[in-house]
């Protein structure tokens, strides 16, 4: 393979070289290249294979519009399929292969699907794989996607890292053109906050193939670096335009180098907010259906002319350039300079005023002619209409249909696009946000004519964001006016005309499309699959919507072409979560003793966002062995537990009794200042929301104390009802939650271990009795007490303002060392409350009303309490409803399963109830459980079977109360 | 006996430094502080503000502002409420002399331990929070004196700029989260580099 390599040119460095390889050939490139431009530099020619016919292709296009040159970029863990050559900036070590080939490119044996192309049309998947059903899953499915799959996605987990921006400005410029250039120095010179995305890694856009404008794109660029309110952001596509000028982008921070640095991140997420957009995204040249039109050695002329004069590489030798425009006539122009062979230009435009211009530096003009075939080799060149075609050497076929303003982000943005007969393509509408175009991107083409609409966007954008000054800066001279184009769709005649060259759609399948009745636009695209590819039909979504609209009947404007969605361009999933995965995912809040639990071999658990100690493993213990010991620690001496995690809502005013009274069903005003209460609250159906102790500390002053599922949730529900429904009540309530670090005391030497560590409060049982509430210090930190209990045993919780809370945890554990104290984590917790029969999560489970956890009798006789009314429900006032009780396996050895059904009979299909919570019990040395059971008050003490169908378990259990331990409660009391 | 205030919210084995090592790296410090939550009873903002007028001589701010004199500063957080900081030192008085002096005017309720306040100046504060912020907090959009109540690295915080040479920011954030806050923090600031100096003990 011969180097294309132009002699000089180009904006390349060619003092240094880059090596790469492609499909395992080691190949080289320099510094400026794409993989594309690398690729055609070394002669490669074929650089894939097709979706479904796997025909050969060749590089098509020079930028994100490519729909053949994908390849699988990198190895390993870092494989990224479906990766456009032509956007893949050249970097020392890159790895690429081609895709969707087999065994190799140059044969691949799913080639003879072309043979059969006639049986693989449009809706062929959906027409053939129907029968028989079950072959789907098992035959077609598998062979359909091996067959027709892209690029392999990587198995590893992705070891780079991303992350998301968010920005603000006054004037967001998309596009780096001479337009937007313009447009940012305009808004810039007038003090706004501008932000410039250019997709490339270079800015400039046209400018960069345009050596005539080179002294203004640099002036420019050094006035707008001059500018500190104007930040430029190079490898940035702006990929979607959404309500409230929010648009977001992808940065490519990373992906031109073999890997991201040290503490740098591949891609970069941004949104960016902005009071006025300009769209200056340029236009994107479209394709022309002809027989061949996919060959390698199709290129559009654009892309043509930079792969010359960016790149300095010749593309081909003896050129054909196939045009209904003025714009390819650079194209031809330039080849011709480049002095490689003969370059013929046909256009179908039967006069040029160009023509002349070009013949005289050696091009071959042919007006009123047209390309009826190619093959790689030789380009069929006919006159317009006409049948006998003469054969012109060729390895190069350059085509224009004309140029599509980049539409996309001004649709997306609301604006409905209009019809633009004189360049046959749609243009932005009216603005329904703050967002205007710019240069080619409304239809504006030419440096000139680019650059002036673009200062005059900037300087309106600017003026709309509260920014006024007129721009000061010169501007390049308007060029020629140009003749227009002919718009051309298709040259009719035998073979493949493509469409969509990426999913392998012609024009053929268009028209099947129609006679098969999907002749809405929406439907055909979904039908055939065009425009769906990766491309997004970039190259041949208006094309295919014009071959439509001629089967329909009609203009091609009545036909449109398919909504505008984000994303432009594809991004990456990781990219767009960004910073936010493993230990990141979610927030985590640790309380004040975390750092204690860890160093005292906690097994930490997330519950909600809190991580709280599992357990304490010792060394040597396994299974139940650690939550054993320290739930007899607690039943036979002392324990130690960390339960800051409960809400806890301060509340104070003189309403503030009045307010918990309509909370709970019971009530806190004739609670005594110095006493606790245990409490429940229900939502506004009749089920019951959350429960816990409140303590009044004075008069006007209680303290609510909320599960630590429910803390939120709770002080949202006080919220609401004080701002909506009781606005005239005079109460203030916040969180404390943080504030206060909670360590539960709990065993039959509670009261001898915090006695000892305690000062300035009478712990007797006398003076300080169950449910009472009072101040004292230990190690001189000042603490509240409360006499609650939820293992069932003695119990104390001492709140300690929480930057404190290690100091007085260790003075405790200290006082209780003689006793023989554990800290114990949540699963003795649990363990202890299933035994004692107090509800939790599992009961709590947003079905269950007060009378079904046996709370029924709390309901305070008068005053009205959210939730009282629909509480009264038929439904939810049946005393045959599931009642909580307590389970128990008949046979000690068996174990008992949460989720089992409660049955009458083993295989009974009638299921009376279900477990709802199990664990192993250290009194009664058996499972035992809770349950919530039809009519479960009259079911105690019958035998009855709890089964788990899962595991095809039936046991024989004992209906029991609910407190397996200490049902008189004198535990607490003692 | 008294016990030292331990005043940090963070293990000591927390790390002092990361990421890249740039010129401009983001300087992370916990600030312990007295913080104590006034909040009108009803209708008696007036003299709520009065109140605190006097005896701190303070002028308590509006919406989405703070207000500083000598070594206080009030910081709105929502109708009727403000939150007064004070030096760490004033943990033990502040709260009590507020309840004294606001009594059946506010309620007051002492939050010292239950926010971590956490500043991070230098010249690329900016850009890190834009990692972890939505806000706008351009010295255009969010001059020395606003705040706003808004999600940090999914926390809630309130966030204000400081006075100063350098481009400062002050975190507040519940005191259980302020181990994730700074792990977000010092992830969003590694290509820039960090520093960070927890707020240590110190003698009751």
């Amino acid at each position: 393979m011969t180097s294309r390599r132009l002699p000089a040119g180009g904006l390349i460095d060619r003092s240094k070289t880059i090596r790469f390889s492609f499909d395992g050939r080691e190949l080289s490139g320099h510094p400026g290249d794409t993989l594309a431009s690398a690729l055609l530099a070394n002669g490669v020619r074929l650089v894939g294979r097709s979706f479904k016919y796997h025909r050969p292709r060749g590089i098509m296009t020079a930028g994100p519009d490519e729909p053949n040159a994908l390849v699988e970029l990198r190895e390993g863990a870092r494989r990224e399929p479906n990766s456009k050559a032509t956007e893949i900036e050249l970097h020392d070590g890159l790895v690429s292969r081609s895709q969707n080939r087999w065994p190799s490119l140059a044969f691949d044996v799913m080639a003879l699907n072309a043979l059969a192309g006639k049986a693989l049309s449009a809706g062929f998947y959906y027409k053939t794989f129907m029968w028989p059903k079950r072959f789907w899953e098992t035959l077609y499915e598998p062979l359909i996607r091996r067959a027709a799959g892209l690029g392999r996605a990587a198995t590893e987990a992705d070891p780079d890292h991303y992350e998301a921006m968010h920005a603000h400005c006054d004037v967001l410029v998309v596009g780096s053109g001479a337009a937007g250039l313009a447009a940012t120095r305009a808004a810039g010179e007038a003090g706004a906050r501008v932000i410039l995305c250019e997709r490339d890694a270079l800015v400039g856009g046209g400018l960069l193939i345009c050596p005539q404008h080179q002294a203004w794109h640099a002036e420019m660029l050094a006035a707008l670096k001059a500018l500190p309110n104007v930040e430029i952001l190079p490898r940035t596509n702006v990929f979607g335009y959404y309500d409230h000028n929010l648009l977001g982008g992808l940065e490519q921070v990373a992906d031109h180098r073999r890997e991201p640095g040290e503490h740098e991140v591949r891609q970069r997420y941004r949104t960016f907010r902005a009071k006025q957009v300009v769209l200056a995204a340029g236009a994107s040249e479209r394709l022309i259906a002809l027989p061949g039109n996919d060959r390698p050695g199709v290129m559009m002329a654009g892309a043509a002319l930079t792969y010359l004069r960016r790149f300095g590489v010749a593309p081909g030798e003896n050129v054909v350039v196939f045009t209904n425009n003025d714009s390819a006539y650079e194209t031809a122009l330039a080849l011709a300079e480049a002095g490689l062979g003969q370059v013929t230009l046909a256009d179908v435009r039967p006069q040029s005023e160009l023509a002349g211009v070009v013949a005289a530096r050696g091009v071959q003009v042919r007006l009123g002619t047209e390309v009826a075939g190619f093959d790689g080799k030789v380009a069929l060149l006919r006159p317009r209409g006409g049948t006998l075609g003469d054969p012109v050497v060729a390895d190069l076929l350059c085509l224009s249909g004309g140029w599509n303003p980049n539409v996309q982000l001004a649709s997306q943005s609301g604006a409905k696009t209009r019809w633009d007969a004189t360049l046959a393509s749609h243009v932005p509408g009216e603005p329904v946000q703050g967002e205007r175009s710019a240069g080619a991107a409304r239809g504006l083409f030419g440096i000139g004519a680019a650059a002036h609409d673009g200062a005059e966007a900037g300087e309106a954008a600017a003026t709309a964001a509260g920014f006024q000054s007129k721009p000061g800066f010169a501007l390049p001279e308007l060029g020629r006016s140009e003749q227009a184009l002919a718009p051309l769709w298709e040259v009719k005649a035998p073979g493949k005309s493509f469409v969509d060259l990426q999913h392998d759609v012609t024009a053929e399948d268009i028209r099947l499309a129609h006679r098969e009745g999907y002749a809405h636009i929406e439907h055909a695209k979904r039908y055939t699959t065009h425009a769906m590819a990766t491309d997004q039909g970039k190259l041949g979504s208006l094309v295919g919507a014009a071959i439509l609209a001629e089967a329909r009947g009609e203009p091609v404007e009545a036909v449109g072409v398919p909504t505008h969605r984000p994303y432009t361009m594809p991004v990456a999933v990781g990219a767009l979560a960004g910073h936010t995965s493993g230990a990141h995912f979610q927030p985590v809040r640790r309380t004040a003793l975390h750092d204690w639990h860890l160093r005292n071999g906690a097994a930490m658990q997330p519950t909600g966002a809190w991580l709280r100690p599992f357990y304490y493993q010792k060394p040597g213990e396994t299974g139940w062995a650690p939550i054993f010991r320290e739930a007899r620690a607690v039943r036979s001496a002392v324990g130690i537990c960390d339960v800051s995690t409960l809400g806890k809502i301060d509340v104070q005013g003189p309403d503030a009794a009045t307010f918990l009274d309509r909370l709970y069903i019971n009530s806190f005003s004739t609670l005594a200042v110095g006493k606790c209460r245990y409490g429940v609250m229900l939502r506004e159906d009749g089920i019951v929301f959350d429960d816990g102790t409140t303590s009044r500390l004075g008069d006007e002053h209680f303290l609510v104390t909320t599960t630590t599922g429910n803390a939120a949730p709770v002080l949202e529900h006080m919220e609401f009802h004080a701002q909506t429904v009781w606005p005239e009540l005079d109460v203030q309530f916040c969180s404390v939650t943080d504030q206060w670090a909670q360590i539960a005391v709990a065993g039959p030497k509670a009261r001898e271990t915090l006695a000892a560590a305690v000062e300035g409060l009478d712990l007797s049982n006398e003076a300080f009795p169950f449910m009472g509430v009072g101040e004292g210090t230990i190690a001189g930190v000042p603490v509240r007490l409360f006499r609650i209990s939820f293992s069932g045993e003695l119990a104390y919780e001492v709140a300690v303002p929480s930057s404190q809370a290690e100091t007085v945890w260790e003075a405790i554990l200290a006082e209780g060392k003689p006793f023989g104290i554990e800290p114990y984590g949540l699963e003795a917790m649990s363990l202890m409350r299933v035994e004692k029969g107090h509800a939790a999560g599992p009961e709590l489970n947003g079905q269950t009303t007060a009378a079904d956890l046996g709370m029924g009798r709390m309901m305070k006789k008068a005053g009205d309490v959210i939730g009282r009314v629909l509480a009264s429900r038929p439904g939810l006032a049946d005393p045959g409803r599931p009642r909580l009780v307590g389970v128990r396996p008949v046979d000690p050895a068996q174990r008992l399963r949460g989720g089992a059904h409660i049955v009458g009979e083993p295989g009974s299909g009638t299921s009376l109830g279900w477990v709802s919570s199990v664990t192993q019990s250290i009194e009664h040395k058996c499972w035992i459980g809770l349950a919530l059971v039809e009519n479960g008050e009259s079911l105690k003490g019958q035998r009855l079977f709890a089964v788990s169908p899962l595991h095809q378990e039936s046991v024989a259990v004992t209906i029991t109360s609910p407190h397996h331990v200490d049902p008189e409660n004198a535990r607490v009391r003692a | 006996m008294s016990a030292p205030d331990r005043r940090s919210r963070f293990p000591a084995s927390q790390a002092r430094k990361g990421g890249r090592s740039g010129d401009a790296p983001l300087a992370i410090v916990e600030r312990p502080a007295t913080l104590v939550q006034v909040t009108a009873r009803k209708g008696r903002q007036a003299e709520l503000a009065a109140a605190i007028g006097k005896a701190l001589a303070l002028e308590l701010p509006e919406a989405g502002r703070v207000a500083t004199a000598a070594d206080k500063t009030a910081l709105w957080l929502q109708p009727g409420s403000w939150l007064i900081e004070a030096p760490a030192g004033q943990r033990r008085v502040l709260p009590a002399s507020l309840t004294q002096a606001l009594n059946g005017i506010a309620a007051v309720v002492d939050q010292s331990h239950g926010r971590c306040i956490i500043e991070i100046s230098g010249a690329e504060a900016r850009a890190v929070l834009a990692r972890l912020c939505r806000l706008d907090l351009h010295e255009r959009a969010f001059a020395v004196g606003h705040s706003a109540a808004t999600l940090v690295g999914h926390v809630s915080c309130l966030i204000h700029r400081a006075d100063g040479e350098t481009t400062c920011f002050r975190l507040l954030v519940g005191s259980t989260f302020a181990e994730w806050l700074l792990d977000e923090i010092t992830a969003a600031a590694a290509s820039y580099g960090w520093s960070f100096n927890s707020a240590g003990e110190a003698a009751a």
